[in-house]
C-alpha cells in the first residue's frame, strides 16, 4: 500500500479516534497529520496491520498531546487550546431527532471518562480484535474487558439520561430501543 | 435494566461523523511535513551559507518501536563528483525549444538499506543558461518498460539551479522492470511541460512583534499576521507562528501529491550576511509555525535580526515534450558488489575494541560489518560506544554514514531495516553515485563516545518542590554535571545541562528515603543537541520524604584521542 492509498483507508478512522479523543477538531487534526507523516516516513513492510499500527501511532500522539496540555508544558499553543471544540452538527432539527443524530451520540461518547473512551473507540469504532487493543495500550487483557465494560455501562448511562426528558415531555413516539 | 443493546452501541459507533474534515488539505500538509523531514531538517540547523539544498530522496529516515520516529541529520552541500560515471553511459537525448534532456547513465545495484535491487537514471537538462530560476521540473513524466509496455511508477523531482545552471542533473531511481546481468532492456521516458520556479523574498519592515500584520505582496494583497513570537532558552531559539489572510502563492505547476518544502512559503532569518536555516517548521490548519536556532549568533547579531517572506513562483513555462527511447544492457549496467578486505585496522582495534571486516562497496553505498571484543550489551566504565563523526571519503565524496546496533545503547535507529549485526552504512546519493570499483576509500572515524558508569556517586538535593533547584555534581572524570529538579504535582523533573559534553544513555535516577525510582521512559526525552541540548527525566508517582538524592546513570563523554582515518583501499 503506497503513502497516499495508507492514507485514503485509514484516514477517517484515524481522524475520528483522535477527534473523540481530544474533543477538539484543531488538535484532532494536527495529530491526525502527524500520525500519517510518522506513517510514511516509516518501514512498513514488516507491519501486520496497518490500521493498529496507525491506531497506535494515534493513541501515543494523543497520550502525548494531553499530558503536555494538563501540565501546560506547551505555552506555544495556548492559542490552539481556544480553538473551538467539537460541535455538533449543524442541525434545525426538532428537539428529539437532534437528540437522535449520530452527533449527539458523538458529544455523549465524549463525555466518557478517557481510559474508558480509548477502548470504546478502539473496540467498536476501529473494529480491532480485543487482545490487538490490549496489546495497543500495553495492557493486560482483563483491563481492556474490564474498561470496555466499564466504558459501555457509562455510556448507556448517559443514552437513557439524555433519552429520559423527552419520554416524558415529547410528543414523538420515543424510544427505538 | 437498561434496554439499549452493546450492538446499538456499536452501530452508533461505526457512524461516528467525523465533521467533514478537509481531507485534500490535511494530505498536503502531511505531504509537505514529510518533504521537510525526509529533507534532513532538524532542531540542530546551524547557520547556513547559503540555502538548504533540495533532496526528494529518502535517506535513512527511520522508525523506531512505539511510533516515534528518529531522524539523522544530512549533510545537505555534497561535493561535485568527478570519478568515472558507475554502470551505462546511454547519452540519448531529446530537445524542445533548445532545451535539451539527456540521459547520461544507468546504474544497476543491490541497496541493503532496502533491499532491493534498482536502478539509478542520470539525466542532466542543458539549454537554461540564460535563464534565472531555481528550480526546473517537468509537469509530468513517466516512464515505460518497451518490452512489456508497462508503466513504472516513478516520483520525478526537479533539477536544483541553485548551485548553477550549468550543473542541472537528477537522478531517478526504478526498482521494478530491471533487466538482469544477462538480459537487455528497452524503455521510454516521457516528459511534459517543463516549469521554472524561482524564489523570491519581500522583507518584513520594522521589529517583529506577535499581534503585528506585514504586508508581503502588496500586488496580491498578501499579508500575514504574526500570531506568536517567543525567543527561548535564553535567546538560544526563536518559535514564530503566522496567518496569511488568503491563500499564499505557489508554483502554477504545484501538485499536492508532489508538494515539497521549496514549493511552499515560508518566513526567513538574517543577521548581517548570515542567513539562519530554519530549524523546524510545521504546517498546521490556518497558520505555519517556524522555529530559528540562535545559538550560532552573537548578542549583537541577535538584536540585528532580520526577516523575509520567501515564495515561490512560476517565472516561465516550456511546453512541449521530451521523449527518451533507450535500451539498458544488464552486462553493462549491473555493478556487482566488491568485497573489500580492510588492513589497517590495528590501530582502531586498540583503540576501540572494534575490528572491522571486509567492506562491501556498490555503486549506492558502502557497508562495513563490525565485531567488537566486547560486545556485552552492558556499558562498564570506560567501555568504547561509538564514534559520533563517521564519515567516508570516496573517491572525491564525503559520505556521511552511521553505526548500528550499538551494544548496550537503549534505541537502534535502524531497527525493522536490515541491521541483524553491528554495521557501518554509508550510502551515496544521485549524484554521488560513482564508479568506486578504482577509487581510494577512507574511514574517518571522528568523536568517540567513551560509556562512564558511577553508581555509587548519588548527589543530594533538597526535597524537590515547585520551585526549581538547581544542584551541581563533579564526577571522577571531571565531568560537572548540573540538574535542574522540580516537583510537578506527584512527579519530580530533573532536567540535566548535556550541551556538547554528554551523551545521556540511561537518564537519571531518583532516589527517596533509600527506595530508588527510576524515570519514566515514555516521558523522559532528550531535548536538542550542540550548546543548548539537555535531557528531562520524569519520575512518576514520587511521594514526599526527608532524604532526596540523583545518580547520573549512565552517560557518554567524547574522546577525541582515539580519532583515526582508516585506509580501506
Amino acid at each position: 500500500m503506497n503513502d497516499l492509498e495508507l492514507f485514503e483507508n485509514y484516514k477517517t478512522t484515524v481522524y475520528r479516534y483522535c477527534l473523540y479523543m481530544l474533543k477538539n477538531k484543531g488538535d484532532a487534526e494536527d495529530v491526525c497529520q502527524e500520525v500519517f507523516v510518522k506513517a510514511m516516513l516509516a518501514d512498513r513492510r514488516e507491519l501486520r496491520s496497518e490500521k493498529a499500527w496507525l491506531l497506535r501511532i494515534a493513541a501515543n500522539e494523543c497520550h502525548g498531546l494531553t499530558r503536555r496540555r494538563s501540565r501546560g508544558r506547551e505555552k506555544e499553543q495556548e492559542a490552539f487550546l481556544q480553538a473551538a471544540p467539537l460541535h455538533a452538527v449543524q442541525s434545525v432539527e426538532s428537539g428529539y431527532e437532534r437528540r437522535e443524530t449520530k452527533s449527539e451520540f458523538g458529544l455523549l461518547l465524549k463525555d466518557v471518562k478517557p481510559r474508558f473512551r480509548e477502548v470504546l473507540l478502539l473496540y467498536y469504532m476501529a473494529d480491532l480484535p480485543m487482545a490487538e487493543v490490549a496489546e495497543m495500550l500495553n495492557l493486560p487483557l482483563g483491563t481492556v474487558k474490564s474498561r470496555l465494560n466499564r466504558g459501555l455501562k457509562s455510556l448507556k448511562k448517559r443514552m437513557e439520561e439524555a433519552d429520559r426528558p423527552s419520554k416524558k415531555g415529547s410528543e414523538f413516539h420515543v424510544s427505538n430501543y | 435494566m437498561s434496554q439499549i443493546t452493546e450492538q446499538q452501541i456499536k452501530q452508533k459507533m461505526l457512524a461516528l461523523p467525523d465533521g467533514s474534515p478537509n481531507y485534500d488539505e490535511m494530505w498536503t500538509r502531511i505531504r509537505l511535513e514529510v518533504e521537510r523531514r525526509r529533507s534532513g531538517w532538524s532542531e540542530h540547523t546551524d547557520v547556513v551559507p547559503g540555502k538548504p539544498a533540495l533532496s526528494r530522496v529518502r535517506q535513512w529516515t527511520l522508525a523506531a518501536a512505539g511510533g516515534t520516529a528518529v531522524y539523522f541529520d544530512q549533510q545537505t552541500d555534497r561535493e561535485v563528483v568527478t570519478a568515472d560515471p558507475a554502470g551505462q553511459r546511454v547519452n540519448v537525448s531529446a530537445e524542445v525549444d533548445g532545451v535539451k534532456l539527456t540521459l547520461d547513465n544507468a546504474v544497476i545495484g543491490h541497496q541493503t538499506m532496502d533491499d532491493t535491487d534498482r536502478m539509478a537514471l542520470q539525466m542532466s537538462l542543458t539549454g537554461l543558461e540564460d535563464q534565472k530560476f531555481d528550480y526546473a521540473s517537468f509537469k509530468e513524466a513517466e516512464i515505460v518498460d518497451l518490452d512489456s509496455g508497462k508503466k513504472i511508477a516513478v516520483d520525478f523531482g526537479g533539477f536544483d539551479a541553485r548551485s548553477g545552471v550549468d550543473q542541472l542533473k537528477l537522478t531517478e531511481y526504478i526498482s521494478e522492470n530491471l533487466p538482469t546481468s544477462e538480459q537487455k532492456k528497452s524503455y521510454r521516458i516521457v516528459t511534459k511541460d517543463l516549469y521554472l520556479t524561482r524564489r523570491f523574498e519581500t522583507p518584513l519592515t520594522g521589529k517583529l512583534a506577535a499581534g503585528k500584520e506585514y504586508e508581503v505582496i502588496p500586488e496580491k494583497g498578501l499579508r500575514i499576521k504574526l500570531t506568536s513570537y517567543n525567543v527561548v532558552l535564553n535567546g538560544a531559539k526563536l518559535n514564530l507562528e503566522y496567518e496569511a489572510n488568503q491563500a499564499e502563492p505557489l508554483p502554477e505547476d504545484y501538485d499536492p501529491n508532489r508538494a515539497n518544502y521549496e514549493s511552499s512559503s515560508y518566513l526567513i532569518a538574517k543577521s548581517g550576511d548570515k542567513t539562519l536555516g530554519n530549524s523546524s517548521i510545521g504546517w498546521k490548519k490556518g497558520s505555519k509555525t517556524q522555529s530559528f536556532d540562535l545559538k550560532s549568533l552573537t548578542k549583537q547579531e541577535r538584536n540585528n535580526l532580520q526577516f523575509a517572506y520567501s515564495y515561490a513562483e512560476t517565472v516561465k513555462k516550456i511546453q512541449g515534450t521530451w521523449t527518451l527511447d533507450f535500451t539498458v544492457e544488464g552486462t553493462q549496467a549491473n555493478t556487482p558488489a566488491q568485497s573489500v578486505p580492510i588492513q589497517d585496522g590495528a590501530a582502531l582495534e586498540e583503540r576501540t575494541g572494534m575490528k572491522l571486516s571486509e567492506a562491501k562497496v556498490t555503486p549506492f553505498e558502502v557497508q562495513i560489518p563490525v565485531k567488537r571484543k566486547n560486545d556485552s550489551s552492558v556499558l562498564q566504565d570506560g567501555k568504547f560506544m561509538y564514534y559520533e563523526g563517521l564519515t567516508l571519503q570516496a573517491g572525491d565524496v564525503e559520505v556521511p554514514g552511521l553505526q548500528a546496533p550499538i551494544p548496550g545503547l537503549p534505541y537502534n535507529p535502524l531497527q525493522g531495516i536490515s541491521a541483524q549485526s553491528e554495521t557501518m552504512y554509508f550510502n551515496f546519493r544521485d549524484n554521488e553515485i560513482q564508479d568506486l570499483s578504482s577509487e581510494p576509500l577512507t574511514l574517518k572515524l571522528r568523536n568517540a563516545l567513551v560509556a562512564r558508569v558511577y553508581p555509587d556517586i548519588w548527589t543530594n538535593i533538597q526535597p524537590p518542590a515547585e520551585k526549581t533547584q538547581s544542584v551541581s555534581e563533579t564526577m571522577p572524570d571531571q565531568s560537572v554535571m548540573v540538574y535542574k529538579v522540580t516537583r510537578k504535582g506527584k512527579d519530580v523533573q530533573v532536567n540535566t545541562q548535556t550541551r556538547n559534553k554528554f551523551y545521556m544513555v540511561t537518564g537519571t535516577q531518583l532516589k527517596v528515603d533509600g527506595k530508588t525510582y527510576e524515570r519514566s521512559e515514555t516521558e523522559s526525552q532528550g531535548k536538542y543537541n550542540g550548546d543548548i541540548g539537555y535531557q528531562v527525566d520524569v519520575f512518576k508517582n514520587v511521594p514526599e520524604g526527608s532524604e532526596f538524592s540523583i545518580n547520573a546513570g549512565t552517560y557518554g563523554v567524547y574522546d577525541s584521542s582515539r580519532d583515526i582515518d582508516i585506509q580501506i583501499r
